[in-house]
């Protein structure tokens, strides 16, 4: 019993990564149409940025405002830098390639996808780097009998407020409905006075910065990080997306924690070198018998 | 305002530069002198094994393309996990040369056949699936596929390390060598090639490109969407396949690590790089590829990083690719149907004997003697037909009949389920209750292609033409379902396939011309101005040769001389023996032209009769004309 309890808490710990990151992936899909295939790099992105400013100068910026501190400022940080890129990257490589199609986009996004990976590798190097013990907190406790990290705490409560946020601000303020309205129809939201290239600024500033702090939690709990992790993450984040629904905010959130909690008890009770094969297996059935997902509606084809 | 718009019409007329009517002036040279080079480029003495195998590697993307190109190119299916069937055809090669010492070239087929045979399992549950719904599950079956090797079930893959100590191929003489090698896939890719330039300008290249263009349309054209789709996995897996085996006993070895995404990726960008649907274009996008890393190796570390940045502005600056796939003109296909070995007017009169204007000419008289002897009998019947969407009722007990030889009019307010109820019929959608049968069969839960063979063809309210394809080759969409060539036959280009290619071609000739599109046949659709596609989807339905054509709004859009015009059409199509259902705004038009009219509002009829009973009915005043005549 403990053990499942253990995984269960590691599950969510994981499908909280996936589920910020599936937010951005969802919220570009929407406006979009698009697969934001750099959305997992630039997950990559956060986390290396994050561990360059922890590791700075022999860990300066955690000597000086401790522990918490240190992470705090440092998830500022990496999520102003990755959202500006995501601008930047909806600027240089989708705005001037949207009206030739949506095959075209592809090839682009997967032409960035390609270039941030290897700019990482560039800068970075091949091999895996590590986050050193000093700037991550080791506190442990027992919550209600179970025991967890200090760490898997502050990372899951900071998810669920950061979704909360999120959802607050897609699905009951104004600027919420712009952008869901941009998502249902982009030329009619437009023409009823929407400023389109603000919602569209505002989800690739807000989901790359999300997805970089995500990248950055993710190397403080596993505290290993490689270049081309951001192509697993992005998968697995976009297989959360499609579970709750394409499109869909709420769906999103309990897609990626939902898939966090399958994939931590199918490696701990199934097999863990399946557990991958499983997953996708869930993402095509989830699309054969229920194509709009979990909280998806059901549409129907104009013709 | 129609000055302007004469004006922008004569700008239309003017034939764009990649029109498709182009002539070939130096295509066959281009070709020749290509060929030239790959033929002689291993010979050249200052290129050593190193430079043949990158040719070599350049072959195998260029095969990798060619089939990716089928299923992406030719059909537009976002597929990006190509991979999956490459290794299927790897690995199967390697698992049975080192278990079971099966020679390479034996195996050749039965790569292709099992990577043939693995797509169309994979594929067939998920094939209906949209644009990037399909894209995501080929992922997942790309990873899966890998994925299953590193696992390495039953000790068959070999794990991450894979499997070691393929043999090579042998044939006549054992194939080692590089140049060997180079050859050998190049033998291949020509022999391919040329099978598939030919299936490309055939009944089943064509039905591929109309699923691109407009999947809705192609089915309720008479296209088998489901089976024509299948068809391009499994032809694209098996050329996929090939590359397999031959990768596999060059390297000699095989493992997971040459499957990978970023594999599928490359794939993807060398269709989208050459141009979609274009053969040339695709060996172009696969040198680009093979040569790239080549060029950029001494810059090992950024190389890319730079080819990602190469990526993003190839689709800045040109989105179509290097080689746009240019359209064939009529004379094109004609000629290629007579073949090099007869006179050119021997073989127009042999072959087009079953399309002649004659021969059509009778057809038509005895369609229209056969339809007037038995004129209001009953051809279409809807009885109790029921629709809703997710609690909204959209169509509901609707009777409806269309009698032969004669215009039927279906009229009601936005909203009244008309274009559903035409949707119903033309098999689009399935009605949940009722029956709709067509001459005395019942046709409800047929699928949208088997009712256009019966002899229902429709147009739609928001013009469905296929843009990028020229007006001929629209038209010989609605033909597409009188034919029955296949692969086989369009591949070795059979008697009976060029036969039947003739006639499709004049009777799509004769239905232009019917609609007075005969000097824009070589035109893309898309350069056509707007009521002149109207004219060209009535001529699309026209070539299916239907007892009945549905008429979605015709005329909406055209202006009063443009509809007086296409009343003459109707009823003199009419009088060729057809029988037309149309939906209708425009009360002068139907007015002009129907026999009989139907009104519906949310979704039940509520009036039938000749015009000048529905003008005086009471219910329909009420729903419908009255607030237009006030």
């Amino acid at each position: 019993m403990s053990t499942f309890i253990e995984q269960l808490v590691n599950g969510l710990t994981i499908g909280s990564f996936y589920a910020l990151v599936a937010l951005g992936y969802s919220m570009v899909y929407g406006v979009m149409k698009l697969i934001n295939f750099a959305h997992g790099d630039l997950f990559a992105f956060g986390a290396y940025l994050g561990y360059t400013i922890l590791t700075s100068a022999a860990g300066k910026v955690t000597a000086s405002i401790g522990i918490w501190g240190g992470m705090a400022f440092t998830a500022g940080i990496v999520a102003i830098c990755v959202a500006i890129a995501g601008v930047l990257v909806e600027r240089i490589a989708y705005r001037p390639v949207y009206p030739s199609g949506r095959l075209s986009l592809v090839v682009s996004a997967l032409g960035v996808a390609i270039f941030i990976q290897n700019s990482i590798m560039a800068i970075w190097g091949s091999r895996p780097q590590a986050f050193p013990a000093s700037v991550v907190p080791s506190l442990r406790f027992s919550l209600l009998g179970i025991p967890v990290t200090a760490l898997q705490v502050t990372i899951l409560g900071i998810s669920f407020a950061l979704m909360f946020a999120i959802w607050v601000i897609v699905e009951k303020s104004t600027f919420g409905a712009a952008i869901r309205a941009s998502a249902l129809d982009r030329e009619t939201a437009t023409l009823l006075g929407i400023d389109v290239r603000k919602v569209i600024f505002f989800v690739f500033a807000l989901g790359p910065g999300l997805g970089g702090v995500a990248g950055l939690m993710n190397g403080l709990y596993y505290r290993a990080i490689s270049f081309n992790m951001g192509w697993n993450y992005g998968l697995k984040a976009f297989t959360a997306t499609i579970l709750g629904g394409i499109g869909n905010i709420p769906g999103a959130m309990i897609g990626g924690l939902l898939l966090g909690i399958v994939e931590s008890l199918l490696s701990g009770y199934v097999s863990g070198a399946w557990k991958d094969v499983f997953v996708f297996l869930l993402l095509i059935a989830t699309l054969i018998f229920r194509p709009t997902g979990i909280l998806g509606e059901k549409t129907a084809e104009k013709v | 305002m129609d000055i302007s718009k004469s004006i922008l019409d004569r700008i239309r007329e003017i034939p764009p530069k990649s029109g498709g009517a182009r002539p070939r002036l130096n295509g066959k040279t281009i070709i020749f002198v290509s060929a030239a080079l790959l033929i002689l480029f291993p010979l050249l003495p200052f290129i050593d094994n190193y430079w043949i195998d990158v040719g070599f590697y350049f072959g195998i993307y260029a095969l990798l393309g060619l089939s990716l190109n089928i299923v992406l190119g030719e059909v537009g299916l976002f597929d990006l996990g190509h991979t999956a069937f490459y290794a299927i055809g790897a690995y199967v090669t390697a698992i049975l040369n080192t278990r079971f010492h099966l020679p390479i070239l034996v195996l050749l087929p039965l790569s292709a056949l099992a990577a043939g045979l693995f797509a169309w399992l994979v594929t067939a549950p998920v094939i209906h699936l949209k644009g990037d719904y399909l894209c995501i599950v080929t992922i997942g079956i790309g990873e899966i596929v890998r994925l299953t090797m590193i696992n390495n079930p039953f000790g068959l893959t070999g794990g991450p390390n894979g499997i070691n100590g393929i043999d090579t191929p042998n044939l006549i003489v054992p194939i080692i060598s590089s140049r060997q090698f180079y050859y050998l896939i190049w033998a291949i890719i020509g022999t391919i090639a040329f099978g598939l330039v030919r299936l490309q300008r055939s009944r089943v290249g064509r039905a591929w490109n109309y699923i691109r263009e407009d999947e809705t349309a192609a089915e309720a054209l008479g296209v088998d969407v489901r089976h024509y789709k299948l068809a391009a996995f499994v032809l694209g897996a098996a050329l996929a396949g090939i590359a397999g085996n031959i990768y596999a006993s060059k390297q000699m070895s095989v493992s997971p690590e040459s499957f990978t995404f970023m594999e599928s990726s490359l794939l993807f960008c060398i269709v989208l790089l050459g141009g979609l649907g274009s053969i040339p274009g695709t060996m172009l996008g696969a040198l680009a590829i093979t040569v790239f890393p080549e060029i950029f190796r001494p810059f090992a570390k950024y190389r890319l990083m730079f080819f990602g940045l190469a990526l993003l502005l190839m689709m800045i600056f040109r989105p179509a690719g290097f080689l746009p796939r240019l359209r064939e003109s009529g004379e094109a296909l004609r000629s290629a149907l007579r073949g090099k070995r007869r006179l050119p007017a021997q073989g127009k009169t042999d072959e087009a004997e079953a399309g002649s204007p004659a021969a059509a000419e009778t057809e038509t008289r005895t369609r229209a003697l056969s339809s007037l002897a038995d004129r209001d009998s009953s051809l279409l019947e809807v009885r109790g037909a029921e629709l809703s969407f997710g609690g909204v009722s959209a169509v509901a007990c609707m009777d409806a009949d269309v009698t032969k030889g004669r215009i039927t009019a279906l009229i009601g307010p936005n909203g009244a389920g008309k274009t559903t109820l035409f949707n119903l019929i033309t098999g689009i959608y399935k009605p949940q209750k009722g029956k709709i049968s067509f001459k005395r069969e019942k046709i409800s839960g047929d699928s949208p292609h088997a009712i256009v063979r019966k002899g229902i063809a429709r147009t739609f309210q928001n013009i469905r033409v296929f843009p990028s394809l020229t007006c001929l080759e629209n038209v010989l969409c609605g033909q597409h379902c009188r034919g029955s060539a296949g692969f086989v036959a369009s591949i070795f280009r059979l008697p009976s396939q060029r036969k039947e290619e003739a006639a499709m071609l004049a009777c799509a000739d004769r239905c232009l011309e019917r609609v007075g599109l005969a000097a824009s046949a070589d035109r893309l659709a898309s350069s056509l101005p707007y009521g002149k596609r109207r004219y060209l989807e009535i001529a699309r339905a026209l070539a299916a040769q239907p007892d009945l054509i549905v008429l979605d709004e015709p005329s909406s859009g055209l202006n009063d001389g443009e509809t007086a015009d296409l009343a003459k059409l109707l009823l003199s199509l009419l009088a060729e023996g057809l029988s037309i259902l149309l939906i209708e705004h425009d009360m002068s038009l139907v007015d002009m032209v129907s026999d009989h009219v139907i009104v519906m509002q949310s979704g039940r009829k509520i009036a039938e009769g000749a015009m000048c009973d529905i003008r005086r009915d009471p219910r329909v005043i009420e729903a419908y004309l009255g607030s237009e005549e006030d």
